[in-house]
């Protein structure tokens, strides 16, 4: 029976047999293990930036305020 | 071959000026490096605003690519305005370009850099750092090592003398801002020698703001009596420049490219025009009712901050408010309604359109879908709105001229092309020369020019100035329909860089004296998402 979870996605035949051979002597057992592996970092790694820049944020509240007397001045506000 | 290249940016430097100055013998550095090489106009972006066109120039894009709009973006959950930084910028830079060839680059003042981002080399930000305690440094540690070198380190001009219309301080303060970066330049170059350096002196924006009335008798802000003693600021601190540049260019060699460029030009502004009073008039702005609005003493008895700056043109008007103590200034600055616009005197519940920002020139529509009281639904009812708009602030007139005060007003989509042209405000206003849209309600729809406390009598115009000298560029040679897009693509191609497809300026052909077309190289399109996948490969902790 097949796995609703699983989904098939291609990869070229070339990057495959890389995979294979340096799967050799590894504790993976298949090239879609492998693969799945570097996703599951990869992915995890951007996600983790994404909410650090999220969280990044230029000014203070008192900086912020300051940036608006500096625009007013210049009657920008 | 060029070996190095180094860009001055002078922030609303414009050849209306300039070229008579030059024919006078005044600006001998700029005179010898035309002569030197190739000059012309640089168009800027729409609107012609230091912080879309700056980012314009080190991306090679137009605004809907790189997200800079305006100094505002808009604010979701209320109608305050959100300030734009370094973190909206949605492009890759020139230097992100140049670090991936191993070229160590260093930026210097360059407008929205802040917060700086990680490049190889440096990026020291300017007076948007707010304070020389923040990080306004890529490398941190160059804020400590700058500021133990460069005694009397300085980010930016010291506001307080702009309020208060102090003249003489001002320029003092500007004179020594300007020497401090001219050190930290020198400093910087001589101790990490880069392959590309930038440096933009901002503060000459800020001077032709409030000194461009000294030097013009029709100004309806001129003064004979402060003109003779100012009149020649303009001049004196573009001599100054001149001065500056030829010391930064005896630290070049004959291979390096110089790039002198301007983000926009300048000129003075002799009206205001209140576009939310002909909103208002089209009944797509509503103000709350007269009772609450008119909270304030001051108010109730016809005093407002613009009746006074209305009243003010007469001269002894004039002169008696600029003699008003400082500190009454800031309370009366502080304390007396003023007409312009907030959340506290707008009904948003029956606006439907309304000034988004001055800087900006941008008219948002009131909608449902993006803000928090939006009126407008998405689809017919929001174009039937902006074509009413576009329709009727065109036929708006000078009554005193006869002459029409609007040259174009455009639908965002017909100047911005990217993927975030839906970030900027739905319609952007330009004006005719001389005239300058202005938020607030304004007593009359036109007024003349005296823009709130800032006193301006000058603003941005459409074009900056491009001068370039160095390998490969042709000599004494004037240019024309150079665009400020077009300057990343042609540094790239003359440092033999290949040119991402997705910019949207052209190779300046016309300024290289050995164009080869086999020499064209293109990289694909920037992909945000293709660096934060490298980005990641590279953070993963084994």
């Amino acid at each position: 029976m097949l796995d609703s979870n699983i989904t098939t996605i291609s990869i070229p035949k070339v990057l495959a047999d890389k995979i294979k051979k340096r799967m050799e002597g590894t504790g993976f057992n298949s090239v879609s293990s492998y693969v799945v592996y570097i996703l599951r970092q990869v992915i995890s790694n951007i996600e983790k930036d994404g909410k650090e820049d999220n969280k990044r944020e230029a000014f203070s509240e008192k900086d912020e305020e300051n940036v608006k007397k500096r625009l007013k001045s210049l009657g920008y506000l | 071959m060029i070996s190095k290249v180094l860009i001055i940016g002078l922030d609303g430097a414009t050849f209306d000026i300039i070229k008579p100055w030059i024919e006078k013998g005044e600006l001998p550095t700029l005179k010898n490096l035309m002569k030197e090489g190739v000059h012309g106009d640089l168009r800027s972006t729409i609107p012609p605003l230091t912080p879309p066109a700056w980012t314009s120039l080190v991306t090679g894009k137009n605004p809907g690519k790189h997200n800079i709009f305006d100094f505002f973006k808009l604010n979701r959950n209320n109608y305050d305005r959100a300030i734009v930084t370094s973190l909206d910028k949605k492009s890759e830079s020139l230097w992100n370009i140049l670090n991936k060839e191993n070229i160590k680059t260093g930026i210097l003042n360059l407008p929205f850099t802040y917060p700086p981002e990680k490049i190889n080399g440096f990026i020291v930000c300017g007076s948007e750092a707010i304070s020389i305690k923040s990080d306004f440094t890529y490398p941190k540690d160059l804020r400590k090592e700058l500021l133990e070198k460069i005694k009397g380190y300085r980010q930016g001009l010291n506001w307080s003398y702009i309020n208060r219309e102090d003249h003489d301080n001002f320029i003092k303060d500007l004179n020594i801002v300007t020497e401090k970066l001219e050190e930290t330049s020198c400093y910087l170059i001589k101790r990490y020698k880069p392959g590309f350096f930038m440096v933009v002196f901002d503060d000459l924006d800020r001077l032709q703001h409030f000194f461009w009335r000294h030097m013009d008798e029709k100004h309806p802000m001129y003064d004979k009596k402060e003109s003779k003693r100012y009149k020649d600021a303009i001049l004196n601190y573009y001599k100054k420049l001149d001065l500056v540049i030829n010391n930064l260019i005896k630290l070049t060699d004959k291979n390096t490219l110089i790039m002198i460029v301007s983000d926009h030009g300048f000129g003075p502004t002799y009206k205001e025009i209140y576009i939310n009073y002909y909103l208002k008039n089209l009944n797509l702005l509503r103000l709350k009712k007269e009772k609450k609005l008119q909270k304030s003493l001051l108010k109730k008895i016809g005093i407002t901050k613009e009746n006074l700056i209305y009243l003010s043109n007469s001269y002894k008007l004039n002169k008696l408010i600029r003699n008003i103590p400082y500190k009454l200034k800031v309370f009366l600055n502080s304390n007396i309604n003023s007409s312009k616009l907030n959340d506290s005197n707008i009904d948003w519940s029956g606006t439907k359109a309304y000034f988004f920002s001055h800087s900006g020139r941008g008219i948002m529509i009131n909608l449902k879908k993006r803000q928090i009281n939006g009126t407008v639904n998405e689809g017919k009812e929001y174009d039937v709105i902006r074509d009413l708009i576009i329709n009727e602030l065109k036929k708006i007139k000078d009554n005193t001229t006869g002459k029409k005060l609007i040259k174009n007003i455009s639908k965002r989509e017909e100047i911005y092309k990217g993927p975030y042209k839906g970030n900027s405000p739905d319609l952007i206003v330009e004006m005719e020369e001389g005239y300058i849209a202005q938020e607030g309600i304004g007593k009359e729809p036109i007024m003349p020019s005296k823009q709130g406390s800032a006193y301006k009598s000058a603003d941005h115009r459409m074009n900056g100035i491009f001068i370039a000298k160095g390998p490969n560029i042709i000599k004494n040679k004037k240019i024309r329909n150079a665009n400020i897009l077009d300057i990343t693509p042609t540094l790239l191609y003359l440092l033999n860089i290949p040119i991402p497809r997705d910019m949207d300026g052209r190779i300046l052909k016309e300024i290289i004296s050995d164009y080869n077309l086999k020499k064209l190289k293109y990289a694909k399109p920037y992909n945000s998402e293709e660096i934060k996948i490298s980005s990641a490969v590279k953070s993963i902790d084994y």
